[in-house]
């Protein structure tokens, strides 16, 4: 397998062993011993050995990647990967060199794509000089179910860790299921490269198959666009994106290829406009903090007695969380994290305050640090008579919603290595005691609506929210797994806030924040997968638990938008948990409580088995109804994520009433913000 | 009623809903602290701080600190419903769960349809300027005429 695109699919040896361990553990039918020997020699040989010898049970399908069983009539063929994807993964890398002959346009934009690390593709097929071309180079290349559902993948690959990434569909009806993930890359800040083509310029205006105009369709949701035109002007257009996507904050940038541009040859890469390496068309280089604005910084910090810090996705991304708690170490000021990925703050550490709301108004100074998506006054839980510093690493958006007492122009990383070298050192006890007690109240009204929502369950034979969400905390974090090791995200409404309150960020982008700011409904699973794509890869942030099990929590509203990416997942062998909150509606269906009427239109068939429908997609599936079921259900599906690379749907049978505050108070409630239970901003 | 009842009454109900499990009451009648009020009980129940800029002030600032904006809009107005149809909170006319003072508390604490139950993270106290406030947004006839009723 090459180094370059190790998508961490099991290899021979291992495959092996693993087939041996399966057959101790279950007897196999004939069938099974015929395709695992399909799937475990990969080669035609193999295949026609046991033609040779079986006779009558398979043949030679023939697909250029490898070779696959055909099964026999009457027996209903298993869910399998076939050897042909594991071969193509397999297969070379290419080194794109003028030396050896013409490069197509494609080919020429996936070398540059190279050259700038780019970290991953996700795509539906589409688009395909570019997608093949940038596949062929060696950048890990995953096919999804849908172009929504591949956009979404990349989004959450980046939120992990920080990279840049691409996403790609086929031009017109590709990009336009593109469009919601799109739009929630871009509320996030990610730094997502969209490549969407397959049609021509000179097909515009004649209502050519799939024609339409795609960049204005990401005008409000991208933060650079374009739509090449000339030929020769690929390479300088990738300078371009890169440029926009490596520099100052993150952003969507859309790119459209026409065939005229990806299929035009080039012999001599002098015939390229601007055909120059990376270090020429742009630079690492970042804003310092002025003298002035730092010691003003530095000032206003030491006088407060209550500072608290905001530790914005700007600190994730310019992996600055070092020296921010060895600055509020130092300096004893409170911190807490945000941003559409969160544990760059650990929840853990004794001043994070992302569980301290009631402390959060009380704070005297609040400093922003990198916060990509400002809230205005109100929507976050501080002070509005209290002082405020913002860092960002452009002027342009300071000031913006909230009033500032100081900005400074400054890369995040360069402030808080200043913050860290600078302050003096100081205690604030009582501050600190204060973070400290507010905490506990967090704490004890969780613990609290936990217990209510027990009391909830037992009544109903079904399972709440908050007992769904606080089960799935001691699992992870309580019992025999390294609370820093599992990633989660959550969406969803109903289920999605209680998962907020009682996940926990441990570790730089252990928690993955779906709704950031943007508030889709269902591109959880498919975001996670894509994050478990990272995991599994050790990248960034990930390396430590590198190939460790991933949880999602979703609803079965959610699930209804990305299940199908299970495929995928499993396609790839990344082990995902997925728990669908599963209460038969729309979580917002109370508001159709004064118009029954409405009502239909909010509601479910109820008792949905989603674990069929996975087992369908070759996951493994559990259905639970009670809090020990659960328990039971988590510990069984970790262990075959941990030993099997299993993916496994845990459908979480609940109730629409528990939407209702009236029939089952409290209900649930947003999160307050900054911190745990954060999505807004 | 003296403001002075008013308040004890207040302190009163105070305390109860911090445990959930003790009753107070605007008349002297017992009321079960321990669920969500009636209709009726909230209808009895009384504000015990006075609409008086003090309270109006404090209000503004809890609705601040508890983001009661997410959702009603930093002006009240509910123009955004991204959570499901919200209460227009200037308008007491589109109001179907009740206007009286207790109600609205009742609305805050127990939570209604849609509307969570802040009852665990919000002191009574705290509630009742909350009510004063929202019901300063009110045009002035629609509050005269809501207290003559």
């Amino acid at each position: 397998m090459n180094e370059e695109n190790s998508i961490q699919q099991v290899s021979a040896p291992e495959r092996d062993e693993q087939q041996d361990d399966s057959v101790l553990s279950t007897p196999r039918t004939r069938r099974q011993v015929l395709t695992s020997a399909l799937g475990i020699t990969g080669t035609a040989a193999g295949a026609a050995s046991l033609l040779g010898s079986g006779g009558v049970l398979a043949q030679v399908a023939g697909l250029p990647g490898g070779v696959n069983a055909i099964d026999p009539l009457g027996e209903v063929p298993s869910v399998r990967i076939p050897v042909a994807i594991t071969n193509s993964l397999d297969s070379p890398v290419k080194d794109y060199k003028f030396e050896d002959g013409a490069l197509d346009g494609a080919q020429i934009f996936a070398k540059l794509c190279k050259e700038e690390q780019l970290a991953a593709m996700f795509c539906a097929p589409g688009n395909y000089t570019i997608i093949n071309a940038i596949a062929e180079v060696g950048i890990p290349s995953f096919g999804g179910r849908t172009e929504g559902g591949a956009c979404a993948m990349a989004d959450g690959f980046s939120r992990a860790t920080g990279e840049v990434v691409a996403a790609s569909g086929t031009e017109g009806p590709g990009f336009a299921h593109m469009i919601m993930n799109i739009a929630a890359a871009a509320a996030a800040r990610t730094p997502l490269l969209v490549l969407a083509s397959n049609a021509s310029i000179s097909g515009e205006d004649n209502e050519a198959l799939q024609n339409i105009y795609q960049q204005p369709m990401t005008e409000s949701v991208r933060k650079y666009g374009k739509r090449l035109i000339v030929p020769n002007r690929v390479w300088e257009y990738g300078q371009y994106a890169f440029r926009q996507l490596k520099s100052g904050v993150p952003g969507v940038v859309h790119l459209d290829f026409p065939g005229e541009v990806t299929r035009e040859r080039f012999a001599d890469p002098g015939k390229l406009t601007c055909y120059y390496e990376k270090d020429k068309y742009r630079s690492e280089s970042r804003c310092e903090p002025s003298a002035a604005d730092m010691q003003k910084a530095i000032d206003m910090i030491s006088k407060a007695e209550r500072p608290i810090v905001v530790a914005g996705q700007g600190v994730f991304q310019r992996q600055a969380w070092e020296p921010l708690l060895a600055a509020a170490e130092r300096h004893e000021f409170a911190i807490v994290g945000s941003g559409p990925m969160r544990g760059h703050v650990p929840d853990d550490h004794r001043l994070n305050a992302s569980m301290s709301h009631d402390a959060m108004f009380s704070a005297d100074l609040v400093v922003f640090i990198g916060q990509y998506c400002m809230p205005k006054l109100g929507e976050y839980r501080f002070n509005p008579d209290a002082k405020a510093i913002r860092v960002h690493p452009v002027p342009e958006d300071l000031g913006h919603n909230w009033p500032l007492d100081l900005g400074i122009v400054s890369d995040e990383r360069a402030f808080v290595e200043q913050l860290a070298n600078r302050l003096p050192s100081r205690k604030r006890a009582s501050w600190v005691a204060e973070l400290a007690a507010a905490k506990q109240k967090y704490i004890d009204t969780s613990l609290e609506y936990y217990r209510i929502g027990l009391q909830y369950s037992q009544d109903t034979n079904t399972i709440h929210p908050q007992v769904m969400a606080k089960e799935i905390h001691d699992f992870l974090y309580e019992g025999d797994i390294d609370p820093k090791q599992t990633l989660t995200g959550w969406g969803g409404a109903t289920c999605g806030h209680a998962a907020a309150r009682w996940l926990r960020a441990n570790r730089p982008a252990q928690e993955i924040v779906c709704q950031y700011q943007f508030g889709a409904m269902g591109p959880d699973l498919a975001m996670i997968i894509g994050s478990a794509l990272a995991v599994q890869r050790g990248v960034g942030p990930q390396a430590t638990y590198k190939g460790a099990p991933v949880l999602c929590v979703t609803s079965d509203a959610g699930i209804g938008y990305s299940m199908f990416e299970l495929d995928t997942a499993i396609k790839y062998k990344v082990p995902v948990i997925c728990v669908v909150f599963n209460n038969n509606c729309w979580g917002m269906w109370p508001a159709a409580e004064n118009t029954p009427r409405a009502m239909h239109m909010y509601l479910f068939q109820e008792n949905l088995r989603y674990d069929k429908m996975a087992e369908g997609l070759g996951a493994r599936g559990e259905y639970v109804r009670t809090a020990e079921e659960l328990r039971e259900a988590l510990r069984r599906s970790y262990r075959a994520a941990e030993t099997e690379n299993a993916c496994t749907l845990i459908n979480v049978q609940s109730l629409a009433e528990f939407s209702s505050s009236r029939l089952y108070p409290p209900a649930p409630t947003f999160g307050a913000e900054p911190g745990v239970g954060a999505c807004l901003h | 009623m003296s403001a002075k009842r008013r308040f004890a009454i207040g302190l009163g109900s105070v305390v109860a809903l911090a445990g959930w499990s003790v009753a107070g009451s605007a008349d002297d009648a017992v009321l079960p602290l321990d669920r969500a009020l009636t209709a009726e009980e909230a209808r009895a129940l009384k504000n015990p701080l006075p609409m008086q800029s003090d309270s109006i002030s404090k209000g503004r600032t809890f609705y601040m600190q508890y983001a009661c904006g997410t959702c009603h809009g930093d002006d009240g107005r509910a123009l955004v419903v991204f959570a499901g149809p919200v209460t227009d909170l200037t308008n007491p006319e589109v109001w179907v769960n009740g206007t009286s003072e207790g109600e609205v508390f009742r609305s805050i604490r127990d939570g209604v349809s849609g509307m969570p139950a802040f009852g665990k993270e919000i002191e009574a106290e705290r509630i009742w300027h909350l009510v004063n406030f929202i019901r300063s947004l009110w045009p002035a006839d629609a509050l005269a005429a809501n207290d003559n009723r």
